[in-house]
């Protein structure tokens, strides 16, 4: 029966996908532990922990526009909030455990009250306060914030969906309606009394609570292999979703909507699916990279996060699974190699040649000539080339 | 209570609706009439302003060096907007979105050159002296020159481009290729050339704008970006291909942050996202926005 299942050629693909992520998560483990803790440095760890989870969301992205045609230029916003749900959690947790540490010197057990008086300062002091706002009410509780991160984005994602594909807002205007939810809620996070501390942000998020005596590298490694676990859990999930009837629906709508209509189906509701689907999905890949980033704050949902979520996949390769993933680890690794400043700058006779300064600038062009030259982006290029020598 | 604090608060909302305008006017142009989704749009505010400031550094009286930004700004952008037409977006007609990531990476590109020349530091665009101080009426009700500046100059650009959208021959073109662009050149228009000049034309718009823009905010590398989502939005609140849409937009949006600041002064952060919210809900109702165009227009 293996056999059988080998010999489906879909079934192939999945599996070299999954080998492949799994030996090359072994062969960075291994590079890790093996030679000295410091030949791999637990901060190169979590930048490939992150982009694996930047891959996830950019195989949504991938699901969401380039087989269902819907380009939105704001699921960052939900990567961020996932963020922020699992955040909370995690910064209560730490404060709680702080405070109460704190408090064993003294001679009197601290009260209910005075505790989460003493957390509410802590966390809020910064922004000027020390009631902890009522979205906190159950942040202690890791279940609960686990839900919010998957109900929060989900409900935000249906209503603005349902709002949207109800009343037909199609291709460029749905692109700038989701750019301006995206900004409105970067917006509202920044003000100081939205009860996530304003432009601050939730931090301390690497330290994980209840691994206080695990050193940060093994909490790295953990966090690379949940990341690498659940970017082939995706992509499994999504591989067989469009190659399905309803892949096959979707990919139809967005060649031609109007012609599915008339066909009898529901075209608003598998749109909303997609949509609300892919909200989660990036949502949870949001939970899963905000503790190796450390910090979120809302910065990070601003409406050009998105925009260059959009551009890895079609650099990458819109419509192609594997194209979204190229894409997003690319550019995200390459931009983060340049911008850190280990690239070695060149000096001309006149000038020196900063790549921090002029990465952006080349990256930016890139995206041009990609745009001009190969609509299928890399993977089209590569695909391209293989299909001429066979 | 009295009257004056609500001509108080109608000034600003003009004033606000202006700068909404002034940054979305060219938008009007280029994603209204030739529906290119051009992101780089805020850059081209961005150059103009750059450019106000550069001159001032040469010509230290600003009212000489003001009137010789304008239609320098004007040169500048026409001749980066026909370049762009040119080079990119002439080969993503049939593609808009695919304009969307082209002209990200030129906005991207230009932000981080800017930043190169110029440094990330604020650079002052100074205004003549003659526009400092305020017209007091009392005590209650005054109102700054250079608002009144501001929403004279959007005035003048509202009068300018419908002079030119209607009473030209390059509008009358422009409006042929826009509608039809095969009957249009059956009719000896050169559509190729229209809409470069078309782009051109946007993007010198957004130039002079960003001069004007430049005199109240600080010139920076990140000016663009500021402008870029609000300016979309104005424009699809309006009506796409429609510039007393563009008006409309500008004054409804312009006027309903103010009013919603009113209510509560101390958060304009707040009072920016009710408003976005607000349009998202309103483009549910009027997903054409206020000027829909009338007929079967097919999607973009």
């Amino acid at each position: 029966m293996f056999n059988s299942l080998l010999k489906d050629t879909n079934h192939r693909q999945v599996l070299f996908f999954c080998i492949t992520i799994i030996l090359f998560s072994f062969i960075i483990t291994l590079l890790s532990d093996l030679f000295s803790i410091n030949f791999i440095s637990t901060s190169f760890i979590k930048t490939l922990g992150k982009t694996l989870c930047l891959c996830v969301i950019a195989l949504s992205m991938d699901v969401v526009w380039g087989y269902c045609g819907i380009l939105s230029l704001g699921h960052f916003a939900f990567f961020g909030l996932g963020g922020y749900m699992i955040g909370m959690w995690l910064m209560y947790k730490r404060t709680e455990i702080i405070v109460l540490t704190a408090s064993i010197s003294e001679s009197l057990p601290l009260t209910p009250q005075e505790i989460s008086d003493a957390i509410g300062n802590q966390i809020f002091g910064v922004v000027g306060g020390s009631e902890i706002p009522l979205i906190w009410a159950y942040a202690d509780n890791f279940y609960f914030q686990l839900a919010m991160v998957i109900l929060i984005p989900g409900l935000l994602a249906f209503v603005f969906g349902w709002l949207a594909f109800r009343s037909r807002v199609t291709g460029v205007y749905l692109s700038i309606l989701t750019q301006a939810m995206t900004l409105a809620l970067s917006l509202y996070l920044f003000q100081n009394d939205s009860g996530l501390r304003g432009n601050n942000g939730l931090s301390g998020l690497q330290n994980i609570p209840g691994y206080d005596d695990t050193s940060q590298f093994v909490i790295s490694i953990y966090f690379f292999w949940a990341s690498a676990l659940f970017l082939i859990l995706v992509f499994i999930f999504f591989f067989y979703l469009v190659n399905s009837k309803f892949g096959s629906i979707i990919t139809a709508i967005r060649d031609d909507e109007t012609r599915i209509r008339f066909l009898g189906y529901h075209v608003e509701s598998y749109k909303l699916f997609v949509f609300v689907l892919t909200a989660v999905i990036s949502a949870l890949a949001g939970a899963l990279y905000y503790p190796q980033a450390g910090i979120i704050n809302p910065a990070e949902i601003a409406p050009i996060a998105s925009i260059y979520l959009a551009v890895w996949v079609a650099i990458g390769g819109r419509g192609n699974l594997y194209g979204a993933i190229i894409g997003a680890a690319s550019v995200s690794l390459i931009s983060s190699w340049f911008t850190s400043g280990q690239a070695p700058s060149i000096s001309l006779i006149f000038y020196k040649i900063e790549w921090v300064n002029w990465w952006t600038v080349i990256l930016g062009l890139g995206f041009v000539i990609v745009t001009l030259i190969s609509r299928e982006g890399i993977f089209g290029f590569l695909k391209s080339i293989f299909i001429r020598k066979v | 209570m009295n009257i004056y604090r609500y001509i108080d608060l109608f000034v600003d909302g003009i004033s606000l609706s202006s700068i909404y305008f002034l940054g979305a006017i060219g938008l009007a142009i280029t994603f209204g009439v030739m529906r290119v989704i051009n992101m780089a749009h805020g850059e081209f505010i961005m150059m103009g302003a750059y450019t106000g400031y550069v001159v001032q550094q040469y010509i230290p009286n600003h009212t000489i060096s003001i009137l010789i930004a304008l239609p320098l700004a004007f040169i500048i952008t026409f001749g980066a907007g026909v370049l762009l037409e040119r080079l990119v977006i002439r080969h993503l007609y049939k593609n808009p979105l695919d304009t969307l990531l082209a002209t990200f990476g030129i906005s991207i590109a230009l932000q981080q050159l800017a930043k190169n020349i110029f440094g990330t530091q604020a650079r002052p665009l100074t205004a003549p002296s003659w526009l400092d101080g305020a017209l007091s009426i009392n005590d209650d009700l005054s109102i700054s020159y250079i608002r009144i500046a501001i929403i004279l100059m959007g005035i003048l650009f509202l009068l300018l481009l419908l002079f030119i959208m209607n009473r030209t021959r390059l509008g009358l073109e422009i409006r042929a290729v826009t509608q039809n662009p095969i009957m249009a050149s059956n009719m000896g228009i050169n559509p190729d050339r229209i809409n470069m000049l078309t782009f051109g034309f946007g993007s010198a718009i957004a130039g002079i704008a960003g001069v004007a823009i430049g005199l109240f905010s600080k010139v920076t590398s990140e000016l663009g970006t500021e402008y870029i989502v609000q300016s979309f939005m104005t424009v699809v609140v309006g009506g796409v291909g429609n510039i007393f849409g563009t008006l409309a937009g500008a004054a409804l949006i312009g006027f309903l942050q103010k009013i919603i600041e009113w209510f509560n002064p101390s958060n304009t952060l707040a009072a920016q996202t009710y408003m976005i919210i607000f349009i998202i809900l309103f483009i549910q109702f009027r997903p054409r926005g206020i000027f829909a165009l009338k007929g079967r227009v097919k999607d973009v």
